[in-house]
């Protein structure tokens, strides 16, 4: 609409070939980017927001059971470690949304964990484990609520996490394990 | 190796197609929407973990042949 019409008048110079008129602008060559800075300030609107719009479901899973989990074990009389773990839930997401981000960018493609979820079935059998012991427990026939006290097996788990992984890379590369 | 399809938009469809038949029997008065919810949303958790199973055995299985 804002093209120029050339209008003859006299002896105007030829006029443009009509291709110049025609032929639309290029599209813009930018191939499904993410912004890092939406991403972060989505993770910081609700934490696991900014992994969905990076794609990333899992973690957008991970993340958000973190933190709301944290809350309800807070109120739920836990407050001394649970809301230590509230703020570094946050600040891990928001700049795991943010690395992740300029991870899609510079590689261009979908994020890896897409394909990294299934190489290992503990990541379909724990969402499955989780998923029957609530449902017994809103069945009435567990009481997770009993378990509460046993939080500091996370922390166990997250050591021989981290243990597993220091391991297995001292044989590969020298990256740090973090 | 992409996967053989994606377990979360599965999800995600059969969620919404469970949420609608189960407003839609809330609004006949069959059923308390809310109350059948809060019982049964788990069992999302658990098709979605027996599916991410189920690509990871495609996958494999793929792989190795």
């Amino acid at each position: 609409m804002s093209s120029p019409e050339v209008i003859p008048t006299g002896e105007a110079p030829p006029p443009p070939p009509a291709t110049t008129l025609v032929t639309p602008a290029p599209p813009p060559a930018v191939p499904n980017i993410k912004s890092p800075w939406v991403a972060l300030l989505l993770s910081l609107v609700m934490p696991g927001l900014g992994q969905v719009y990076n794609g990333q479901i899992a973690r957008a899973l991970t993340f958000f059971v973190a933190f709301s989990g944290s809350i309800v074990l807070c109120v739920d009389g836990h407050a001394l470690p649970f809301a230590i773990f509230l703020p570094f839930i946050l600040f891990a997401n928001m700049i795991d949304a943010y690395r992740s981000a300029t991870l899609i960018n510079a590689r261009g493609i979908r994020p890896e964990t897409e394909t990294e979820e299934a190489e290992s079935p503990w990541w379909g059998g724990s969402l499955a484990a989780m998923g029957v012991l609530l449902f017994l427990n809103n069945m009435g026939w567990l009481r997770l609520g009993a378990l509460v006290r046993y939080w500091p097996i996370l922390l166990i788990a997250a050591g021989l996490v981290l243990l597993r992984r220091a391991i297995q890379r001292k044989g590969g590369d020298n990256a740090p394990a973090l | 190796m992409p996967r053989p399809f994606r377990p979360e938009a599965l999800v995600l469809g059969l969620s919404l197609v469970a949420i609608g038949v189960a407003w839609i029997l809330g609004n006949a008065g069959r059923i308390d929407l809310l109350g059948t919810l809060r019982t049964w949303w788990p069992l999302t958790l658990v098709v979605w973990g027996v599916l991410e199973l189920v690509a990871f055995a495609i996958q494999r299985n793929a792989r190795r042949s």
